[in-house]
């Protein structure tokens, strides 16, 4: 009675490390899904009302970027530099316990490049600027998405394999 | 001991400047008589009164303002989207909250002989924009006809003699009903001066009955609102070009009655410009304005003229309407 229940509790623990390890890949997608969703709206939102960054902002994000954009407000308002506002606050959000913790140094230096330029020039080029940024973004995109199907998948089914094994060897 | 408008603009204007910049502003003399702040980089600041300004140098004998410091500044009113300010950059000015029009000077970039922006600004001039509540109403009063009429006006005078804080007063006064009926204004502000702007809001009061259409050239404002607000009075600031004119003259011929204002600094400078002239001789207002300054006072009356260019009788004593105490 006693082995059964300890190769339960190992056969547990293991799928829910695999089905942890595999939500990882899962939080890349969705937070790049999510950005590129911010930035879709922040596009439309600039071609159609002209507003300024931080209204724009306001309404661009969703309940994924919330915590990115909204460090990035507040820092705009206390550093004065758009450019270093922007890299503090995906900094900030990157440590917390948020999707962005799963972003790679790839994604991460192609948010910080576009907001290099984000606000200092004219329209045509805040366009082109956040359009750059959504081709990059989307073969990111793609390129997560075939990763969490590989892998992501693999780690739950090893996650099971694993707990299998583990209660067998047990018993 | 300050008065309301001087906290007023210390609050919206001076979080945009840099700290020694702040610092001088903070102790200069006489702040409820300035009228302009202007900042050049590697310049000393020049704070403009009426009839009189002032240098203000460094303590340390160090440039106040560098380069940098201006663009940073303009970044700052821009609220970091200078996107969001192209058409006004390339007119040369932005309105920031408050309803202040900062006119920005720097190097012109053009495309086909026409300037496209302005870039790498190296001044910068701060007008305080001053709401008078109440500064149009001894004026009002003669621009009335007896049966309670409201008459065409055009509102004359050099710049900075407080034509758009009368034009103001008038919005106001007209659409809260203070000299008569309360009656729909419409106004076109092209250069966002008169009602000051900011995302469409306007920073100052101009009534409960009054439409505001900012950032619209007069041609293409005028036909909106005749075609859509039916207003019974549309103002506007700074007539100067034929199109500017025959709009206001399509207003009129509408029934709407124009209250609008221009460069000039008496009538005879209304003649020599043919614009004006056109629409003088057009016969579309029925009372002509002349402002002027006056012992450090602007918003004086000179003189109220008839439509066909006579003074009207009593208007020759000067009236008092702007004062800074």
């Amino acid at each position: 009675m006693y082995k059964i229940f300890i190769a339960l509790a190992a056969f547990i623990l293991s799928v829910i490390i695999g089905i942890r390890y595999s939500n990882t890949f899962k939080q890349r997608v969705e937070t790049l899904r999510s950005m590129m969703d911010s930035l879709n709206r922040l596009s439309m939102r600039m071609d159609y009302t002209m507003a300024p960054i931080l209204e724009l902002v306001e309404y661009s994000k969703n309940e994924n970027t919330e915590i990115f954009f909204d460090k990035f407000t507040e820092k705009v308002k206390t550093l004065n530099e758009i450019g270093l506002a922007w890299k503090e606050a995906m900094e900030y959000a990157q440590s917390s316990d948020s999707g962005f913790s799963s972003l790679k140094d790839e994604e991460l230096n192609a948010f910080n490049e576009y907001a290099v330029n984000l606000g200092n020039n004219d329209y045509e080029n805040q366009i082109k600027n956040i359009n750059i940024l959504k081709l990059k973004l989307n073969s990111i995109l793609d390129e997560a998405n075939d990763i969490y199907k590989k892998k992501g998948q693999l780690s739950r089914k090893m996650g099971i394999l694993c707990g299998i094994a583990f209660a067998l060897l047990l018993l | 001991m300050k008065n309301n408008q001087v906290e007023q603009w210390e609050r919206d204007i001076l979080p945009l400047f840099p700290e020694k910049v702040r610092n001088i502003l903070l102790n200069a003399a006489n702040k409820q008589a300035l009228e302009e702040i202007r900042l050049r980089a590697n310049q000393p600041i020049q704070l403009c009164y009426s009839g009189y300004d002032s240098l203000v140098y460094a303590h340390d004998d160090v440039n106040v303002l560098s380069v940098k410091d201006c663009m940073d500044i303009i970044n700052r009113m821009a609220e970091y989207s200078v996107y969001a300010w192209e058409d006004e950059l390339k007119k040369g000015f932005i309105t920031i909250r408050g309803g202040y029009r900062v006119g920005l000077c720097g190097k012109a970039v053009l495309e086909n002989s026409s300037v496209q922006r302005i870039t790498d600004f190296t001044s910068i001039n701060i007008r305080i924009a001053r709401e008078r509540v109440g500064c149009a109403n001894d004026v009002m009063k003669k621009l009335y006809k007896l049966n309670g009429e409201l008459c065409s006006t055009l509102i004359i005078s050099p710049p900075g003699c407080g034509k758009t804080t009368m034009l103001r007063d008038i919005a106001r006064g007209i659409s809260y009903g203070i000299w008569g009926e309360g009656q729909k204004v419409c106004i076109i502000d092209e250069r966002m001066e008169l009602t000051g702007c900011v995302r469409g809001v306007p920073q100052f009061d101009v009534g409960p009955r009054t439409d505001v259409l900012s950032g619209c050239s007069k041609p293409e404002g005028v036909q909106i609102a005749i075609r859509t607000l039916s207003p019974r009075v549309i103002i506007t600031d700074e007539l100067g070009s034929y199109e500017d004119v025959k709009a206001i003259m399509d207003a009129a011929f509408s029934g709407v009655t124009a209250i609008a204002s221009a460069h000039a600094s008496n009538i005879n400078s209304i003649m020599r410009r043919r614009p004006l002239m056109q629409l003088v001789h057009g016969g579309i207002f029925n009372n002509i304005v002349q402002l002027g300054r006056h012992n450090g006072s602007v918003g004086i009356v000179k003189e109220i003229y008839s439509g066909d260019l006579k003074p009207i009788a009593e208007s020759g004593k000067e009236i008092l309407c702007i004062k800074f105490s």
